[in-house]
């Protein structure tokens, strides 16, 4: 006991004496340079200046300081880190900024902004672990196991084939002498791609392809470079995050879908009826959710670090990270014409649109988000019934199983009853029951008769607006021609009434003697 | 401590030069008297985005990226994704119909095609049926006899084009646009061609090159 005691000690002393050597170099520097930047007071008074700047996001979690004493050895590093960084913001620079974040993301580990931040929010820190961006780490991280399933057929081989011919493989980082190198080299990619995913479809008869799953397993395969790697991932991927798009049918990613507006309800009322009112339905995000943006972001080190958020937080990820893509473009959004098709246009170039820095800034927004507002309360908060056997509700459950693999070294699953066992799949008749059940109400009680989602969005039982919010909607409504509920226009109907009858009443009592031409 | 300074000229730095080609749908805009909404719908892999994409920017790739979801009124062809396109029906002029002239199963399904339309769309939308690839001669599975006694049954014109030479690609969307501006420039309904002229006109900025019309 005493020889790990000892050792122990050693080891925070290791970690301590780097950040002591450290400290004496910036403010050599700092004498230098004048008052530019001059250590760590300077720094905080750096923050409290600009905290309403548009980087929010971004400073709020440099700015958590109890970040710092977890990691000692670091933080003067970070002091220095976060110095630079918000120079970097000032000047609009984004290129220095953007080498700043991926030179850290991939050289040190421990003071990389998104694992610490993970680290201080507590969320999990599971699959693609803190490494981020490096394939090193990440294969260290990931799940290893033989999947000795070969019990049935890939169905959907038709639309796989189809697919793949189409996917383009990341060619970025190889270089080719002439254009037939090159042509080989995608052709064995793609072969490569239809075993990942045949093999990810063979587990088990619950998973279906979609358009799209195409991408998550290029992009996978190009985030891992070995095969078996790249499929050990690619099933877990699949039976945690993406499992409710690979069910029979889009039931729940419509539910999905809309709980974008949720969000966006509970969070930036102003856009939600812009869009409402518009009557935009949110299939503008199906893409986002259904390839985690790898569908629309063309570059390949953006949707890595994309992929290494979703892949370490939560299946409701994409669902916060398009809420905050939204919202971090909401004034050009709003100021787009008031057509649907346009506005739908201008919202599917968003993640194109945004570039590697705003990347970084809207993620870290959908980190602090899901802490404030994790989905348990998103679920409940809006109406939108989810059922329990769906990824996003059944994730924490599902997720140990695959950590106990990790830590017992016991990789073996065999055969279709442990996924059976393990992963609540819907039984036969769950499916038919869903279409039936759109919203849940407080109590419990299942209701089934309303249609429409965006009265399931306006009918909210936890939070429901304030009589502002309702009359600008019904304003807005009305404008737009639409037709006003019985319930108001009765209400409406009444007010008309006594202002007319009180009307009357003046005229008759208490106006006698005055007449119209005086 | 680290002090950025100075100028740089690197092109990274500069602003972007001016995109001249930027304007001319606009221009476009500006001179045409309709704008419709177009949808393309069909079986996966018959190619909606190749002709689009040849009718709009007049290229051709033989590896086009699949789509998902809606894309600039090219929709998803997959089955499941049937409840999220059917969704975009409402708002359509026109519906074009795509099959594949290879593939059997793709013309086999035009007809559910036509049933979603009947279901979702709404009434009185203008519909074509357009037979793509008919470059490959060599792997034909379906006439051009069956096709067009299948859509004369239906009442709705046929075309054959191919995206890769593209023969017929222009036709058919012109077809469309002409088909749509006759049933709403009919003088019996001016006053809902004035409506659509107020409210449509200036909108579609952004898509404009598959949405248009006025082209005598």
């Amino acid at each position: 006991m005493t020889n790990m005691n000892l050792r122990k000690k050693s080891t925070k002393r290791k970690f301590k004496s780097p950040s002591r050597k450290l400290s004496s170099k910036p403010k050599l520097k700092a004498a230098r340079k004048g008052s530019s930047c001059s250590g760590e007071k300077n720094d905080v008074s750096l923050f409290s200046k600009n905290e309403e700047s548009s980087t929010k996001g971004l400073l709020n979690i440099l700015r958590n300081r109890s970040v710092n004493s977890r990691y000692p050895g670091t933080s003067r590093n970070l002091s220095l880190y976060i110095s630079n960084l918000f120079h970097a913001i000032e000047n609009k620079d984004h290129s220095f900024l953007s080498s700043l974040v991926f030179d850290n993301l991939s050289k040190y580990q421990n003071s990389n902004i998104l694992s610490r931040l993970r680290v201080s929010l507590g969320l999990p820190i599971n699959i693609s672990s803190s490494g981020l961006v490096n394939t090193k780490i990440r294969k260290k991280a990931c799940v290893k196991w033989d999947f000795k399933v070969g019990e049935t057929d890939c169905r959907d081989i038709n639309q796989v084939t189809l697919d793949v011919k189409r996917t383009k493989p990341d060619i970025t980082n190889v270089e080719f002498d002439d254009l037939y190198s090159q042509e080989m080299y995608i052709n064995k990619k793609q072969r490569q791609l239809t075993k990942i995913i045949s093999s990810i479809l063979k587990i088990s008869d619950d998973l279906h392809y979609y358009q799209g799953f195409n991408q998550v397993c290029n992009t996978l395969m190009s985030m891992f470079n070995v095969t078996s790697s790249a499929i050990n991932v690619g099933i877990m991927v699949s039976l945690l995050f993406l499992r409710d798009a690979m069910y029979r049918n889009f039931d729940l990613v419509t539910r999905h879908l809309y709980l974008i507006h949720a969000l966006l309800k509970k969070h930036n009322y102003p856009l939600f009826v812009f869009l409402v009112r518009n009557e935009v339905p949110p299939y503008y995000a199906t893409s986002w959710l259904l390839t985690f943006f790898s569908h629309d972001v063309k570059n390949s080190q953006t949707v890595n670090l994309i992929f290494d958020f979703v892949l370490a937080s939560h299946p409701s990820a994409p669902i916060y990270l398009s809420y905050c893509l939204l919202d971090y473009y909401s004034d050009l959004i709003l100021k787009t014409e008031h057509d649907f098709a346009i506005i739908h246009s201008v919202l599917l170039s968003l993640p194109s649109k945004a570039k590697f820095v705003d990347w970084t800034i809207i993620i870290n927004n959908a980190c602090s988000l899901i802490s404030r507002y994790p989905f348990e309360d998103l679920h409940l908060g809006s109406n939108i019934f989810i059922p329990d056997w769906s990824c996003l509700r059944s994730f924490e459950n599902t997720k140990n199983y695959f950590l106990t693999f990790r830590h017992n070294k016991a990789h073996v699953i065999t055969g279709q009853k442990f996924l059976k066992n393990h992963i609540p799949f819907p039984v036969s008749g769950q499916h038919e029951e869903l279409s039936r059940i759109m919203i849940v109400e407080k109590r419990g009680s299942h209701l089934n008769t309303v249609s429409d989602w965006d009265a399931v969005l306006l009918h909210n039982v936890d939070n429901r607006p304030s009589s502002s919010q309702k009359m600008t909607y019904l304003l807005h409504k009305v404008s737009a021609g639409v037709q006003i509920p019985i319930k108001t226009s009765i209400f409406m109907a009444i007010g008309v009434a006594l202002t007319s009858v009180a009307v009357y009443y003046y005229f008759n009592f208490f106006a006698i003697g005055t007449s119209w031409k005086d | 401590m680290y002090c950025y300074q100075g100028l740089s000229l690197e092109p990274e730095h500069l602003p972007p030069p001016l995109n001249l080609s930027f304007p001319l749908p606009y221009l476009f805009l500006f001179f045409s008297d309709y704008l419709f909404k177009l949808l393309l719908i069909g079986n996966s892999g018959v190619g909606k985005s190749c002709l689009l994409l040849r009718f709009a920017d007049d290229t051709y790739t033989e590896s086009y990226i699949s789509t998902i979801g809606v894309d600039f009124w090219d929709t998803a062809g997959q089955e499941r994704f049937r409840t999220i396109t059917s969704s975009y029906y409402r708002g359509a002029y026109g519906i074009i119909v795509v099959y594949d002239v290879t593939d059997m199963e793709s013309f086999n399904d035009v007809k559910q095609w036509f049933e979603e339309i009947d279901r979702y769309a709404s009434e009185g939308v203008d519909k074509l049926l357009v037979g793509n690839k008919c470059d490959l001669s060599e792997s034909r599975a379906v006439d051009y006899t069956t096709a067009k006694d299948f859509a004369d049954s239906q009442g709705i014109p046929f075309l054959e084009t191919s995206a890769k030479d593209s023969t017929n690609v222009e036709q058919a969307f012109l077809t469309m646009a002409k088909q749509i501006k006759d049933r709403v420039g009919a003088p019996n309904i001016q006053q809902q061609q004035d409506n659509l002229k107020r409210t449509i006109n200036v909108s579609q900025g952004q898509n404009v090159n598959n949405q248009n019309s006025g082209c005598c």
